[in-house]
């Protein structure tokens, strides 16, 4: 087999060409020993140029990313030929394995750990801010240009007036960041009568069915995400990753509301981010004392539609189509949660006026004469402790996802409170339709 | 019309031969009319299985032979192998396990799953000393979930 060594510190990329059974195995072997001897952490191999792979091969790769696992790095796969994907999948690797489709994606990976363990290394370092409500510590994060990305329009839900017509898809992948109206479903019938709360993150979609029994339903796909479909009536999702990430601890061990959370977020906002305009988008990792839900109570389409032609939240409807919860309705749990945010004391006449108004109102069970207009939804789990120095948020909210026991999903109301929090915060830029949905069932 | 082939060919039990053993067997096979995926499916059961013979049941010596027939019998391309190695590991063969930590996962048994996944029948006898492997895979793959 033919192997190029290439350093690129401190990333080593080891292009192999031809065929990776066991004759090949021992020749990569004897490479990667070699170089694991060297000290090297950060491993790409390219397999453009291979197109064939035996379960010598697998063991090679595989006895290799352990042992740079150990050593705190990885080793990644690049530019896969199908018939090599195919023997990984089979041999389920491509699920919990690294695997991209070109090496500039590879590297992006191995930079964002290398990233994340110099943050791990250098904690104490770290800028932080301490304001009434708690302190924030700041994990840098690579620059990005946010946007939230819409399908539907809310007056549609606010009047009761989703036809299936207006029903959007949208295939869902592991860091789709979104909430909304929807469900989950092959056949119209199945979901479109009782659509109801809805959540994407982690990989997971979950969904509050509106079928009279309060009982959320989920949906963590195995293989490959991007192949589930869920249904939506009204979706917004966070695209372009996190530009800021930071960890909140709460001054008080009773938590902050997020209205005070979102207040200092605005304020950090103003103050650290010049492209602020208003609105953030935010994933968080919480640990939360107190969660207060509301929930609509039915699917918000034509048919359903109040007779008094009034919006569900209008003063004569509000009570048959939503509940509120007055006492917690759960305490001390660990929650992932998605939402966005707008500052009302922002100007918000730089964003695109139409589409900005696509996504808000103002939710009924809060007054007018407030600061933040905010939706957020959460996943509930038993709790779980809170990690050490997190440093990565898609890989927190995987492990949470993956150990946690799920309790529930709910829309949260403003006076539920988080103690601590990873927070991943995107400063919206604009917003626009979302490319990969598309009309139709 | 699928053409009947019938041949037998002997190769020194080492993991160098073991691309040539594929090359002229999956060569038969094309011949007798199999598509492209069953080949290369074929293809890894034999290198699986031949890889298997020289390293374990010959611990590497490449001192031993293998022997290999092939033949159509109707929709079905079959390969016996014959060796005169250790005789293969028997017990049950488990799944590899994938719910597991890809940290903390083991490599083995990957080619005997690799080889009862692709192959649409495998069977194993061990008698005067001697290890025979007959792998069957049908000329034209009907399920296409692979």
């Amino acid at each position: 087999m033919d192997i190029r060594v290439q350093r690129r510190d401190p990333i080593l990329h080891i292009s192999l060409q031809g065929r990776f059974d066991a004759v090949g195995a021992r020749d990569v072997d004897a490479s990667f020993g070699q170089s694991l001897q060297s000290g090297d952490k950060y491993v790409i191999v390219d397999m453009l140029q291979v197109d064939y792979l035996s379960s010598a091969g697998l063991r090679v790769i595989l006895s290799a990313f352990q042992r740079l696992h150990r050593a705190g790095g990885s080793l990644a796969i690049a530019d896969l030929q199908p018939y090599c994907r195919s023997v990984l999948e089979m041999a389920g690797f491509t699920s919990a394995f690294p695997i991209f489709d070109s090496i500039n994606e590879a590297v992006s990976f191995m930079e964002g750990l290398i990233r994340d363990q110099y943050h791990t290394d250098h904690w104490d370092e770290l800028e932080t801010a301490t304001l009434e409500c708690g302190s924030f510590r700041m994990i840098p994060q690579p620059d990005s240009q946010s946007a939230m990305e819409v399908l539907g329009h809310v007056d549609d839900v606010l009047y009761s007036r989703v036809t299936p017509a207006h029903l959007c898809s949208k295939h869902f992948f592991e860091t789709e960041y979104s909430i909304g109206l929807g469900g989950l479903g092959d056949r119209l019938d199945d979901y479109f009568p009782i659509m109801g709360e809805m959540i994407t993150i982690g990989g997971t979609m979950v969904w509050l069915p509106t079928d009279g029994n309060d009982t959320p339903d989920f949906l963590i796909p195995q293989k490959d995400t991007g192949q589930v479909t869920l249904r939506t009536g009204f979706n917004v999702s966070i695209s372009g990753g996190f530009g800021e990430l930071m960890v909140f601890e709460s001054s008080s061990p009773a938590g902050a509301t997020m209205d005070t959370l979102y207040q200092a977020l605005f304020h950090l906002a103003r103050t650290r981010r010049p492209d602020f305009r208003g609105v953030l988008g935010v994933a968080i990792l919480a640990q939360m004392p107190s969660v207060f839900g509301s929930g609509i109570k039915r699917s918000p389409i034509k048919d359903y539609a109040p007779e008094n032609g009034e919006m569900i939240t209008h003063s004569s409807n509000i009570a048959e189509w939503f509940d509120f919860d007055a006492t917690p309705r759960h305490q001390n749990v660990t929650a992932l949660i998605c939402g966005v945010g707008v500052d009302l004391t922002a100007d918000l006449s730089g964003y695109d006026q139409k589409e900005f108004h696509s996504v808000f109102y103002l939710h009924p069970a809060q007054g007018r004469e407030q600061q933040t207009l905010l939706h957020n939804h959460a996943v509930m789990f038993s709790a779980l402790p809170f990690p050490e120095r997190p440093v990565n948020l898609d890989h927190e909210i995987k492990t949470v996802v993956n150990q946690g026991d799920f309790i529930d999903m709910r829309h949260l109301l403003d006076r539920s409170t988080i103690a601590k929090g990873l927070i991943g915060i995107s400063t919206i830029q604009t917003f626009r339709r979302d490319p990969k949905g598309y009309k139709g069932i | 019309m699928k053409k009947s082939t019938e041949n037998e060919a002997v190769f020194h039990a080492c993991i160098n031969d073991v691309p040539e053993i594929c090359r002229v067997v999956t060569e038969a096979a094309r011949e007798s009319g199999m598509d492209d995926k069953g080949m290369w499916k074929l293809e890894l059961a034999l290198d699986e299985a031949c890889t298997n013979i020289a390293c374990y049941g010959y611990q590497n010596n490449c001192e031993g032979t293998i022997r290999l027939h092939w033949e159509c019998r109707g929709d079905d391309f079959y390969v016996t192998i014959e060796d005169e190695g250790l005789p293969f590991d028997q017990s049950e063969p488990t799944d590899p396990d994938f719910s597991s930590d890809i940290c903390q996962r083991k490599a083995g048994g990957l080619g005997r799953y690799i080889m009862r996944k692709f192959l649409d029948d495998l069977s194993y006898q061990r008698s005067d000393n001697k290890n025979t492997l007959i792998l069957v895979k049908k000329l034209i793959n009907t399920e296409d979930s692979d």
